[in-house]
Parts: structure tokens; sequence; C-alpha cells
């Protein structure tokens, strides 16, 4: 079931003559995925994100959650959980007194006991009636996400959960999203340009650029497709393979091929695997492996970037 | 029924805030503190005029005091959350605009309005320490204290709530010089108000009522254009 849905969503904050902040964006998450939205600092991750919250209103397009425009009825802000990148907490409550204050504008019942759970599943029992000013960025944030999730929500949003934080901190935050994903069956919105963390918790990204979406897939067809047009070829020597990269230029077709020590990588051209593999043999040559290579989501993405500045 | 109890969980909230922030309580107090007591001593006539001044301090004074410490604590209350950024969040919740800003303004009108009750205490306090006959206010000014001055506040801090909503932070400043600027003037003027006779009057008291109501309801009306995109795009 589609939960979040934007349809050629486009948002302007000047006049006519001002560029789009976001751009034809469209967009279709399941329930239950941890969907990844990815993209440089003012790519307008956190714009498409108050959009979807009902924060914005589009300038073009539409956007649906839960089959619904957004921050029409309560009944609908009631089923979404949100991280902003600063945790929208007030330093002068205590940990126990942000939550239950949530908690009661949510409608909670039983808050003690939620409370004790998530001050315990965050790590912060033992910090209850510590003021929130005293807390450093990382358990803020921890609190930011048990107050994010103190109406158990079935959608998410995370903004930049990591941000700021240092590694130690960071690691602590992304297990706790891991295990909230893995243990509550919940949708999770995640804008990052962390791809180490979207890398580990999405299912599917997308990856923004300035206000355009450049690429939305599973990260494994991602990094896939990115070397689709490609393969590398292992010889039993460096010497065989010179003469497969002669071999293979000599098909004209193929001429982007490349040598190092034992190995030969070769863009394919819309030539099947079986046929290049067929070639080599037929020219005597022995062949010990052949790879598809499998970028990272890193190369991936700063391709993607990379192609749309230089357009 | 839900709409009200995250109003009361909301004006709790600032209240609690209030209350416990020592340096924003008390300079609340402090100006309470001073300006009452400059009025009370300022309270000069014969025995038999001091009546009708102290009555037109507390007229006065009542409600100005109330608007002073509602300017200082709207602005800790709307304005901080804006700059910190925490709105954003609360705009998220399944709380209507009307509810937050409405939440906001209780929570800062109660203490403002006990700390002009306070001043109203202090005043008839320091009057009656200085002279020889006992001086009690009239009904009318019991009456304005005890209904009027709440109406005026909450209205008064409703809008400016409104105001540091709606605006941008450079908008804001601007607007809180202005303020500053009226609310200090006004409180200047204080000695040429009270040192005029019979000011208070049932028509003085059921005008300010009645212009309370129309600013409640002017207030009211310009919530209108408040929306949650206004909220957004003027924080930063």
């Amino acid at each position: 079931m589609t939960v979040i849905e934007a349809i050629d969503l486009s948002k302007s904050f000047g006049g006519p003559s001002t560029p789009p902040v976001l751009d034809g964006i469209s967009l279709a998450i399941e329930a239950g995925e941890v969907f990844g939205y990815l993209g440089p600092n003012g790519a307008g991750k956190t714009t498409t994100m108050r959009v979807l919250l009902g924060l914005l209103r589009p300038t073009k397009g539409a956007v649906r959650v839960f089959g619904e425009e957004p921050g029409q009825r309560d009944e609908v802000r009631a089923r979404l959980g949100v991280l902003f990148e600063n945790s929208g907490l007030d330093d002068r409550m205590t940990a126990h007194q942000s939550l239950d204050y949530h908690a009661r504008l949510y409608g909670v019942r039983d808050r003690r006991g939620r409370i004790d759970e998530l001050l315990d599943f965050v790590g912060l029992a033992d910090r209850r009636g510590a003021k929130i000013g005293t807390f450093s960025t990382g358990m803020k944030r921890k609190l930011g996400l048990a107050r994010a999730i103190v109406h158990d929500p079935e959608i998410l949003f995370l903004d930049e959960p990591s941000a700021g934080l240092d590694p130690e901190a960071q690691r602590m935050v992304r297990e706790l999203l891991q295990e909230l994903a893995a243990t509550r069956n919940i949708t999770v919105f995640l804008n990052s340009h962390h791809l180490d963390e979207v890398q580990r918790l999405c299912s599917r990204i997308a990856i923004l650029h300035r206000g355009r979406i450049r690429a939305c897939d599973s990260v494994e067809n991602l990094r896939r497709g990115a070397g689709a047009d490609r393969i590398e070829v292992r010889l039993s020597g460096a010497a065989q393979a010179a003469r497969a990269a002669e071999v293979l230029m000599a098909l004209h077709r193929l001429p982007h091929v490349g040598v190092d020590g034992e190995w030969v990588t070769t863009a394919i051209d819309g030539m099947a695997t079986p046929e290049i593999v067929a070639t080599l043999v037929r020219a005597g040559l022995d062949i010990e492996e052949v790879t598809r290579p499998v970028k990272s989501l890193e190369d991936v993405y700063f391709e993607m970037v990379r192609e749309e500045g230089a357009a | 029924m839900r709409a009200f109890d995250q109003v009361l969980t909301i004006a709790h909230k600032e209240l609690r805030e209030i209350v416990t922030n020592r340096g924003l309580l008390f300079s609340g107090v402090f100006f309470a503190g001073w300006f009452s007591l400059m009025t009370g001593m300022g309270v000069t006539g014969e025995d038999i005029s001091r009546g009708a001044e102290l009555d037109n301090s507390l007229f006065y004074m009542g409600a100005l005091i109330g608007l002073f410490v509602g300017y200082i604590y709207s602005g800790q209350t709307y304005l901080r959350e804006k700059q910190t950024g925490i709105v954003e969040t609360l705009l998220c919740s399944p709380v209507s605009l009307r509810s937050i800003w409405i939440g906001k303004a209780l929570g800062v009108a109660l203490p403002s309005w006990l700390l002009s009750l306070l001043s109203a205490a202090l005043i008839v306090l320091v009057v009656n320490y200085r002279s020889t006959e006992t001086i009690m206010p009239g009904a009318t000014v019991l009456l304005h204290m005890l209904l009027v001055v709440p109406a005026f506040i909450v209205a008064a801090v409703a809008l400016m709530g409104f105001s540091q909503l709606m605006l941008g932070m450079r908008e804001n400043m601007v607007v809180n010089m202005l303020t500053i600027m009226v609310l200090f003037g006004a409180l200047a003027a204080t000695r040429v108000v009270v040192e005029e006779a019979q000011l208070v009057t049932w028509t003085a008291v059921t005008g300010l009522l009645s212009a309370s109501l129309g600013l409640l309801l002017l207030t009211s009306l310009l919530g209108r254009f408040l929306s949650r995109e206004r909220i957004v795009r003027t924080i930063s």
C-alpha cells in the first residue's frame, strides 16, 4: 500500500523568475519501507519533507499521505512522527517532561509506561529528570527520536538524524534507527547526505539534486545499474591481459578498454558478456574470472551529482 | 474536548516554563515591583483625594504592568520557539494552529495577570503605609482588576503572539522596539494620568472591557491569516 505519494511536485518561494526549489518530484513510498532521500545541502530535501508534512503547500503538483492532502486534518498528523535536525526539544524541560508534553498532545494512553519504555529504548532512563539543556547533541537527537515515536506513528520523517554528531553518536543513532525499522512496522522517510547511513538503513533511495530527482531505486539496483555497461575480466597474467585488451580493441565495437595488471576492464556497449568471453577464449586466452563491477553508492551518488552539475 | 485538553497542555507547559525559569520570572517580578513601588510613592495628594488617585493608579497601572510583563513573557514563548525551530515540530502535531496560539497566550497571560494583581496589592500597601487613613480601592477598580485586566492581557498577548508568529525575525525586531517604546512612553505618562480626578468610572471600565473584547475579536479574525506555511517560512 502506498502511504506517501508525490505527483509532479514543484515548490517555489519567489516569483516566476525564481528557479523552483523542487521541480517535478514524483515519488511513491510503500508502507513499511525505509526510504532514503539523498542529496547535497540545498538540494531541497527539507523542503520536500515540509511539503510531505503539510507545513508547506506545493506550488504545482500534488502530495498524498495516507491518500489525503497532508496538513489538512489532525487525524492524519497524528499518524506521523517527525524529527527535524534541531531535534525540536525545549532545553528548559526535562527529558520526562518533554516526552510527557508530546504524549499529552497526541493523546497517548498509559503515558508513564510509554515514556519509561522509550527512555529505556534510547538509553536515557537514568537522565529522565535532567534538563535537556544539559544534554549533548547526541543525547538530544536520541531523545528527539523518542519524542518522535512517543505516539507510535505509522510514518516517521527524519531530517538529517546524524548531522552534527560525532562518529560514536552517529553509530548509536543509526543502531536505534535500525532497531526501530526492524522491530516496528514503521515507514521511514530519511533525509540525509550521509551515504553510509542511507546504504545501511534504506531499502530504496532517491537521489535529489537541485530540486530534481536524479535516480530512484533500491541501493542494489542503483549500484548495479551504474556498472551495468562494463565487465572486468581477470586473466592468468599481465601479458595475457595486455593481449586480451588488443583482442577486444580489435573488435572496434569495444573502444573503452583498460588494463590493470592481470585485469582488463571493458565497456560492453550492447554486446552480451558470453560473446566477449567466447571471443577471448577463441583467441587462446586463459580466463580466471569474469565480474560485473558493482560501484559503491558513493560512486553512484557523485557521478549523478557531477553529471547534473556539468549539465 | 480534545482541543480544550491540548490548549490546557500547552498553557500548562508555558506556565511551568515561566515559573521555573528564575531569570524570566525575576525580570517580570522586578519590573512589576519597581513600577508599582514608584506608582505607590507617587500618590501624594491629600488623603481625601488619594482615594481617587489610588483608583486611577490601579486602573491604569494594573493593565499596563500586565501588558508589560506579558510582553516580556510572550517573547520567550512565541519568539524563542520560533527562533530555535521548536515550533516547527509542534506544527506537525495533531494540534490546530488556533489551539497552539491560544494555549501559549493563556500560559503567558495567567502569570502576567497574577503579577498585575500583586502589583496592585503593592500599590495599595505603599499608599496606605504613607497615609494616615486606610485607603481601599473602589468596587469599579476591583471589577476592573478581576475582569477587564485579564481580558485585556489575554487579547494583547494573543496579538503579540500573532505578530511574532506571523512576522520574520527582522520585522519582529522592529515591532519589539516599537512596542517597548510605546510601553515605556505609557508608563512614563503615569503621573499625568493618575492625577486626573475621577478617571475610574463604570463607563471607563465598561469601555475598556468592550475594547478588550473587541481586541480579542480582532485577534481572532487575524488568526485567519496565520498558516503553518507562513510560520515555517518566517522561521529563519
